[in-house]
């Protein structure tokens, strides 16, 4: 039933912790550690939204390893871009995913999940607010943000 | 450049997927939890059982008393004592100080528990 949970949501929490952390080593080790500690439960006790409950989890861990000060420097130079281009064979996008990648990691978490979430992950905003437990409009204005900062960083860049 | 422009171009690219050894790692890590949770309740099981026999051993022996005369030392099992030696130690210190008139299962889970968080002598 773990291994089912994994490959219905895993990747999904791992692209999502890597877009607020930007870096795939820690991006790996919440996700890991969210499923051991899952697995420590008896799956008859596990939330009956249990996708919705590991975003909350995936993004409280995340949170808490940006809060602190030194990890926020090493996180401006991330370790990888976390954003990569969806046909590997096309060079041109290399460049503009790295610069994107920047350019989303230095939004604030709220406005980096909402655009993950739904730009990336193809997340409705009602679907992104009952996994975040906040509001779709909340949703809807944090990615409208995050969309106009990322404009103005890369208005000139041509992809 | 529109929004829609933006979105579209962001779109031609997509967050990098996990490593295909993630799964690998995190069902091993979870898998070896599961052992580890296993071989720790059947220890439980053992040491309750060990208890209930040594006092009631010493209820038979001191019969029409209110206090055993005898209590022998109930031994810990060795499952308790590959995972946690202090704790297996412990837990025998609290049988001989607080024994219970009929140990269950449950009660000696509490008990190994709150010995684990500090919350006993």
């Amino acid at each position: 039933m773990l291994a089912e949970v994994y490959a219905r949501v895993g990747p999904r929490l791992y692209r999502y912790a890597l877009a607020i952390l930007g870096s795939p080593a820690d991006a790996e080790e919440i996700v890991q550690d969210l499923f051991v500690t899952l697995a420590e439960t008896d799956a008859a006790r596990w939330p009956a939204q249990v996708d919705h409950y590991l975003i909350r989890s995936a993004r409280n861990a995340a949170i808490r390893r940006l809060q602190g000060a030194r990890r926020r420097l090493a996180l401006l130079k991330a370790e990888a871009p976390a954003l990569v281009p969806r046909e590997a064979s096309d060079p041109s996008l290399q460049d503009f995913a790295a610069k994107a990648s920047r350019a989303l990691g230095e939004l604030p978490v709220e406005q980096k999940e909402a655009v993950a979430l739904h730009l990336f992950e193809n997340m409705s905003f009602k679907e992104i607010g009952e996994a975040l437990e906040i509001s779709q409009d909340t949703v809807a204005s944090r990615y409208r943000y995050g969309i106009g900062k990322l404009k103005e960083v890369l208005a000139d860049e041509r992809p | 450049m529109s929004v829609p422009d933006l979105e579209a171009r962001l779109r031609r690219l997509k967050l990098a997927e996990p490593p295909d050894a993630l799964e690998g790692r995190m069902l091993a890590a979870a898998a070896s939890m599961g052992r580890l949770r296993r071989r720790f309740r059947m220890a439980l099981a053992a040491m309750a059982a060990s208890m209930l026999l040594a006092v009631t051993a010493g209820r038979l022996s001191g019969a029409g008393t209110s206090v055993p005369a005898a209590r022998p030392a109930p031994s810990v099992p060795s499952e308790i004592l590959a995972i946690d030696p202090a704790l297996a130690r412990r837990a025998e210190l609290l049988a001989w100080i607080a024994p219970m008139p009929a140990p269950s299962f449950r009660a000696t889970h509490d008990a190994l528990r709150k010995l684990s968080q500090g919350e006993l002598p």
